[in-house]
C-alpha cells in the first residue's frame, strides 16, 4: 500500500497520515471514488492491528489482514486485490470477456462494459467521458475484439479508447448513445434475435450507377445500422438495388451487425444456383443470411437447393414471399408443408387478410414473418396524414403516422419483423424509433384499426 | 404469373421519378458538348430532308441509323439498363429502327424517293440522340 509516512505515536499521526495518503493519490490523478477506496482500506489495515503505523508492517501484516478478510468477512478474492493495491482484477479469460460481451444485448451497455474492462476505467470516469477525450489517430483503429483481449502493456488509455471508439462495430453503439435500442424478437427456428423493423430496397436503393445517390444509400444504411437495425432485404427483381446495397456495406466497414436477406427470382434450379451466387457476389458477403423465394417463382425447384445450402452452412434461412396479397393460398400450403424458416407477406393498416389465416399458421409452425409493404409503398401515409395524429398515439409513443403504422404491424406477436423502404436518413431513423418504446397491446390495435377505418 | 394484371402500373414501378431524371441529368453532364454536335446534325438532317432526292434519302438515313445506333448504347445500355432489368433489351429495338432507316434509305434511293416516308417523321429528333 501506498503509505511513507516515518513511525510514529499512530493515534495521533493517522489523520495526517491519511492526508498524506489523499494528497498522493491526487498527485497521480485518481478518480474520487478510488482516494475514498484506497483511504477507507487503509484505516481498516491500520485499525486490525491496533492502530500501528504502517511503515512497521510489512508482509505478514498484510497476509494477516487479507486472511482475516477471507476467514471473518467472507469477501471475494476481486475484494482482497482492491484491498491490496485496488488494481483492476484480471479475473476473466479472453474466451470469459468475449462471451460476456456476446450476451450483451444493449449496445450502450456493451459499449461501457468494453471501456471497463478493455480500458481498465472505472466507472464514473467512464459515465463522465466526453468525445474531447477519445484520440483517433489511424494507428489506434484496430478492430475491437483484438484490441481488447490483446492491449499492448504500454497503451495508454486515451489511446485505448480511440482504439475502441474508432472501432466499425462500436459506431452503432456510440451513435445510439442518444437514442433507445429497438426491441426485438426472435427468430422461431434458431432464437436469434432481430430487431422489429428492418429496411427494404425495393425503388429506392435502385440508383443505378449513380455515384451521389449511391452515398446518399450509403448513408441511410449508416443511419439504419446506427439505429440499432440488422436486416436489409434485397431481390435480382430490385434493379441495382443489391450492387448499392453492397457498395454501402463496404463503405460502411462491412457492419457485423448486418442480417442479408436477399431472394432468388428466376425459373429452373441451374438458373437458381447462378442467380444466388450472383447476388452474395454482388453484397459482397461470405454468405447470405436469408434467401427467400421471390413472389413463389418456381418454388418447387428453388427450395431444395435452399434446403440443401442451409444444411451444407452456406446460408442460414430459408424462406419464401408474396407480396400484394396474391398467392396466399399456394403460400399456406408451402408453410403447412415445407421446414421453412422465414415467409415475407404483405401486411398493414389497411391489408389484413393475413391476420385470418397466414400469421397464426406462421405462429403455430415456427416461422418467422417478415412484412413488407407496411405503408403500402406509401401510399398508406398519404392517405392518413391528411389526418392529424390522435393524442392516444402518445399512450404507444409514436411521434408520426409512419410510427403508427408500424407500431401496429410488429406488435402483431407473429410478426418478427417490418421492412419499409426510405431515401431518407431521418426517416430511417423515425422508422427504427417505431421498434422502442410502448408497444400496442390488443386493444390498442383495435383502436388503431378502428380509427384509421373512420369508425 | 396468371395475377400480372392485378398489378396496377404503381406495383410495376422499378425506380424513383428522381433515379429517372438523374440518369438523363448525368447523362447530359457526361457528354456536353456533344449536344452542339448533336444539335448540327438534327440541322443537317433538316435540310437534307427538304433537299430530297437519291444521295440526300441516302445520307439522312445514315444519319438516323447512327442516332438510334447511339440512343441503344449510350441510354439504354450504358445507363437505362442499371435501373430497368427490361432496358437491356430495348436497345434491341432501337437497332431494329437503325435497321429500318438503313432499309428505307436504300429503298428511297432505288425508287427515287424525295422523301423516304418511315424517315419522315421527326428526323431531328432522331438525330439528337434524346432517348425521351
Amino acid at each position: 500500500m501506498p503509505m511513507n509516512a516515518s513511525p510514529s505515536d499512530s493515534s495521533s499521526r493517522s489523520p495526517k497520515l491519511l492526508e498524506q495518503l489523499r494528497d498522493r493519490i491526487r498527485l497521480k490523478h485518481y478518480s474520487l471514488r478510488t482516494e475514498q477506496a484506497y483511504v477507507q482500506w487503509a484505516k481498516r489495515y491500520i485499525i486490525f492491528h491496533g492502530k500501528r503505523h504502517p511503515a512497521e508492517m510489512g508482509k505478514a501484516e498484510i497476509e494477516a489482514f487479507l486472511t482475516s478478510l477471507v476467514l471473518e468477512r467472507n469477501v471475494t478474492a476481486s475484494t482482497q486485490n482492491q484491498a491490496l493495491s485496488a488494481r483492476v482484477p484480471t479475473v476473466l479469460t479472453s474466451e470469459e470477456a468475449r462471451a460476456l460481451f456476446k450476451h450483451v444485448d444493449h449496445p450502450l451497455m456493451g459499449l461501457i462494459i468494453r471501456l471497463l474492462y478493455g480500458a481498465g476505467m472505472r466507472l464514473l470516469e467512464c459515465l463522465r467521458l466526453r468525445v474531447k477525450d477519445v484520440e483517433t489517430s489511424p494507428d489506434t483503429r484496430d478492430p475491437l475484439g483484438e484490441f481488447v483481449m490483446a492491449q499492448p502493456p504500454n497503451t495508454t488509455r486515451r489511446r485505448m479508447l480511440g482504439a475502441i471508439a474508432a472501432a466499425p462495430l462500436l459506431w452503432p453503439a456510440m451513435g445510439l448513445a442518444q437514442q433507445a435500442r429497438p426491441a426485438t424478437r426472435p427468430i422461431p427456428s434458431s432464437g436469434e434475435a432481430l430487431p422489429l423493423v428492418g429496411l427494404g430496397s425495393w425503388i429506392t436503393f435502385n440508383v443505378g450507377n449513380d455515384r451521389a445517390a449511391r452515398d446518399a444509400s450509403a448513408e441511410v444504411m449508416r443511419a439504419f445500422f446506427q439505429a440499432g437495425g440488422r436486416l436489409i432485404d434485397s431481390s435480382p427483381m430490385y434493379g441495382s438495388a443489391q450492387e448499392v446495397i453492397g457498395y454501402g456495406r463496404q463503405k460502411l466497414g462491412r457492419p457485423a451487425d448486418l442480417f442479408a436477406a436477399d431472394k432468388v427470382w428466376i425459373s429452373g434450379e441451374a438458373e437458381g444456383r447462378a442467380q444466388i451466387e450472383t447476388s452474395r457476389r454482388l453484397w459482397g458477403v461470405p454468405r447470405l443470411d436469408l434467401l427467400q423465394v421471390h413472389n413463389l417463382l418456381s418454388w418447387q425447384a428453388h427450395l431444395p437447393t435452399l434446403f440443401a445450402m442451409k444444411a451444407a452452412g452456406q446460408l442460414r434461412y430459408v424462406g419464401i414471399t408474396t407480396s400484394h396479397g396474391r398467392r396466399h393460398g399456394e403460400m399456406e400450403q408451402i408453410m403447412a408443408s415445407q421446414p421453412i424458416d422465414f415467409v415475407q407477406l404483405s401486411y398493414n393498416l389497411f391489408d389484413r387478410e393475413v391476420e385470418q389465416r397466414l400469421l397464426p399458421l406462421a405462429l403455430a409452425r415456427g416461422i418467422a414473418v417478415i412484412v413488407n409493404r407496411p405503408f403500402q409503398q406509401g401510399a398508406l401515409l398519404e392517405r392518413l396524414g391528411r389526418r392529424p395524429l390522435p393524442p392516444w398515439a402518445a399512450e404507444i409513443d409514436c411521434t408520426s403516422w409512419a410510427q403508427f403504422a408500424l407500431k401496429f404491424v410488429v406488435s402483431h406477436p407473429s410478426v418478427t419483423c417490418a421492412i419499409p423502404a426510405t431515401t431518407s436518413v431521418a426517416h430511417v431513423r423515425e422508422n427504427l424509433g417505431a421498434a422502442s418504446g410502448r408497444l400496442p397491446d390488443q386493444a390498442m390495435r383495435g383502436r388503431m384499426a378502428a380509427f384509421v377505418a373512420g369508425r | 404469373m396468371s395475377e400480372w394484371w392485378t398489378y396496377g402500373l404503381r406495383d410495376l414501378l422499378l425506380f424513383s421519378q428522381r433515379t429517372y431524371s438523374r440518369l438523363f441529368e448525368l447523362y447530359n453532364l457526361e457528354w456536353w458538348p456533344l449536344h452542339l454536335f448533336a444539335l448540327a446534325l438534327g440541322v443537317a438532317a433538316l435540310v437534307l430532308w427538304r433537299r430530297g432526292g437519291e444521295r440526300a434519302g441516302r445520307a439522312l438515313a445514315a444519319l438516323l441509323a447512327l442516332g438510334w445506333l447511339w440512343v441503344a448504347w449510350a441510354f439504354h445500355w450504358q445507363r437505362y439498363a442499371s435501373i430497368n432489368l427490361a432496358a437491356g433489351y430495348f436497345r434491341w429495338p432501337s437497332c431494329s429502327r437503325l435497321g429500318f432507316c438503313c432499309g428505307r434509305g436504300r429503298c428511297a434511293a432505288g425508287s427515287r424517293l424525295c422523301r423516304p416516308p418511315g424517315c419522315s417523321s421527326a428526323p431531328a429528333w432522331d438525330c439528337f440522340c434524346l432517348p425521351c
